[in-house]
């Protein structure tokens, strides 16, 4: 605790909030990879599996309202028309098929995942019929697949606001030894070890575009703010040209081209995040250069290189090259979940959290909201987490440099 | 006669400056492009007369030469999976987008700036403080991120499912949330609101602690015009430097509201391996997203004498 008291003013809370969620994906990349192995009985992939904490949550993201007005407001589109045929009567026995799977819970078999290692596959393959989006929903209030874990809550909806009822559901957390704290989504994958799995994938490929980034940008940011000169312009240039590509579209073009393989994406976003990095370093040398300590430097006959390497570099620009990791690592993970949203990022093997939710995005608007709300929370904190901390950094950097 | 000379001298030289690098984007589009393994013919199966009728038979620098002359006359050639003029359909898709990028970019005008005033002036305000820390947290999601949330609120909240077009009996929000809704997520997400927020407050802030400010407010005069003038001058700047960020979130707000437009165009050709389409589409962004910052470095330089 003597640590953290060391550190103070402007953005301690961002720097540690930031830190803490650094080492908290850091742990999270290191684990992943060694839980996503299943036993047999561990899946169910018949069945959702609630998590067992959320009741609470519960009633804030589902209203039963909500659900019932689903198809009720909707006009004669593709989507609509299907939910007014089919979704609607749904609804209306849901009551009296809670009632039968109640009856005849105890006759049906434990139903065995058939074969564990499909379901165990990608989420792209699952994705949702774009003209069907509520078939997630019909298939597993069918009464062919009642669902046997699900009954208990299915009926304590109707009396959901009874704070006994979420009272007893919060002593059940205690009790009953659950295997799925996040839940799991349609195919009886655990949540909490998705979301473990996909913190490599969203981590290393960001080390990667820092990488690129800052090696491309510092050294010709540092070397023209210097200069300046032919050099500076010509960089300039191309920096500028760079910068008028939009983002998006410069590494669509390049995954048309070729395959879309994640780590070439990842070293294309570094190129165009380096223009960036580039302007930050040249306008702060150009503004070290002519300080005292640097002409004093210069006049006592050091070399270019020690100059701009110790005296430029090292002693004044530590500070900037962790505050545009932090900052870089931000927008990358934000790059990367966007585009396995958009199904060009993460491949089969490798789970993403913007795949995640692509994989079941219609959940949002279900009861079966905990398959992404845990998927955006992850990108959310981690986003916020790197953000803060360039934030929190800069603003103690300012402070100093104020005084 | 020495001041029009060097004005005119300026001009010559930023025009040069727009058509090299235009030049250079279309030969980044276009090599990047000719990476591809195997020939273009051969991927999307065309009859050799097609193929020489599109030029693909030529030696490459040729083909460049001559896409790129054909690029700055607005002719693509035909798209590859349906055979339309690139430029039809581009004229096609175009209006869904322009409304978005004008819709999102107002709105995140009229709620940036009021924010940017009262974060500026009121620095130690509980309030304001949270807000602010809200406003960036915000802003700083993914675009789909914040649309979930923002549609799983609404569809909880007031019981519509905005992602369906409207009927005759609808509720009058849910025409508002149809139409606006795209905008107010494009305008918020991918950093553009916080981004807005942050470089004028940054700009407020300096402003408010110049001396002929502080001279303005000893005289009690009315204080709007002398912010207007270096504020506005920063938020063009800003504006332009946003804009390729923002044509870059179209690409997944529509692919989330079921527009057809620009962005929904580039997706599709990228899934379709639709060559010409994705070329076109990508040339005519940088050329628009080129005009812009042109404009903004001549308005600069006739508002603003002290950055020449």
């Amino acid at each position: 605790m003597s640590y953290l008291k060391k550190i103070r003013g402007p953005g301690k809370k961002r720097i540690l909030f930031g830190f803490s969620v650094v080492i908290l994906l850091i742990f999270s990349a290191w684990i992943g990879p060694h839980l996503t192995s299943y036993k047999v009985d561990y899946m169910d992939s018949a069945h959702i599996m609630e998590p067992p904490s959320l009741p609470f949550f519960r009633s804030f993201l589902v209203t039963q309202k909500g659900l019932q007005n689903l198809g009720k407001n909707s006009g004669q589109g593709p989507v609509s028309s299907h939910t007014q045929s089919s979704h609607s009567p749904v609804r209306s026995t849901k009551s009296t098929q809670v009632k039968q799977s109640n009856e005849y819970s105890n006759e049906l078999p434990e139903q065995l995942p058939n074969n564990p290692s499909t379901s165990s596959s990608i989420n792209s393959e699952n994705t949702l019929n774009e003209d069907d989006p509520y078939a997630f929903l019909e298939s597993h209030s069918s009464p062919t697949a009642a669902p046997t874990k699900q009954t208990s809550t299915s009926a304590s909806a109707d009396s959901q606001t009874s704070i006994l009822n979420s009272f007893l559901a919060w002593t059940k957390f205690f009790q009953v030894s659950h295997k799925h704290y996040f839940g799991t989504d349609k195919d009886g994958r655990d949540i909490l070890v998705l979301l473990l799995a996909g913190a490599k994938t969203c981590l290393i490929p960001g080390l990667l575009v820092c990488f690129i980034a800052l090696i491309i940008g510092v050294p010709l940011g540092i070397w023209s703010g210097y200069t300046g000169g032919k050099f500076a312009e010509v960089c300039n240039f191309f920096a500028s040209t760079l910068l008028s590509f939009p983002q998006m579209i410069l590494i669509l073009i390049f995954i048309c081209a070729l395959e879309p393989n994640l780590y070439l994406i990842m070293g294309v976003l570094g190129l165009t995040i380096s223009p960036r990095v580039f302007g930050v370093f040249k306008n702060k040398t150009e503004l070290l250069k002519n300080t005292g300590f640097i002409l004093a430097a210069h006049e006592a006959g050091l070399s270019k290189f020690r100059i701009l390497f110790l005296h430029i570099f090292w002693y004044q620009c530590r500070t900037l090259l962790v505050i545009q990791f932090s900052l870089i690592m931000a927008e990358s993970i934000l790059v990367e979940t966007t585009l396995s949203y958009l199904q060009f990022g993460t491949k089969p093997p490798d789970v993403s959290w913007g795949s995640i939710i692509e994989g079941s995005r219609m959940a949002f608007f279900s009861e079966y909201y905990w398959i992404t709300f845990f998927p955006s929370l992850a990108i959310t904190l981690s986003i916020l987490g790197f953000y803060y901390l360039g934030d929190g950094l800069n603003a103690r950097q300012r402070a100093r440099e104020n005084n | 006669m020495k001041v029009a000379n060097e004005v005119l001298a300026f001009y010559t030289k930023k025009v040069l400056i727009f058509a090299i690098s235009m030049f250079f984007a279309a030969g980044l589009i276009f090599f990047v492009i000719s990476l591809t393994p195997g020939n273009i013919a051969d991927i999307h199966g065309l009859s050799p007369t097609t193929a020489a009728s599109l030029h693909l038979d030529k030696n490459i620098f040729s083909r460049f030469l001559l896409w790129t002359y054909n690029a700055f006359t607005l002719n693509f050639g035909p798209s590859l999976a349906n055979g339309t003029q690139v430029t039809e359909l581009i004229f096609d898709y175009a209006p869904t987008t322009i409304q978005l990028a004008i819709g999102s970019l107002v709105f995140s005008l009229l709620l940036s700036v009021p924010l940017a005033i009262v974060f500026a002036l009121y620095p130690h305000n509980k309030w304001a403080r949270l807000s602010s820390t809200l406003v960036y947290a915000l802003s700083s999601l993914p675009v789909f991120v914040v649309a979930f949330i923002i549609l799983a609120l609404i569809f909880n909240l007031l019981h519509i499912y905005p992602l369906d077009p409207p009927t005759e009996n609808a509720p009058f929000w849910h025409i508002l949330f149809y139409q606006f809704l795209p905008m107010i997520v494009l305008g918020v997400g991918n950093g553009t609101l916080g981004e807005f927020v942050r470089l004028l407050q940054l700009e407020i802030e300096n402003t408010n602690q110049a001396l002929y400010i502080k001279s303005a407010r000893a005289r009690g005069a009315f204080l709007f015009p002398h912010f207007f003038r270096p504020v506005l001058l920063s938020f063009i700047t800003i504006l332009v430097s946003r804009f390729a960020i923002l044509l870059g979130g179209v690409i997944v707000v529509e692919r989330i509201f079921n527009r057809r437009g620009l962005g929904w165009l580039t997706w599709e050709s990228t899934l379709n391996r639709d060559f010409f389409v994705l070329m076109g589409v990508a040339f005519l962004t940088v050329l628009v997203i080129r005009i812009f910052i042109l404009a903004q470095e001549i308005i600069i330089y006739q508002l603003d004498p002290r950055r020449r």
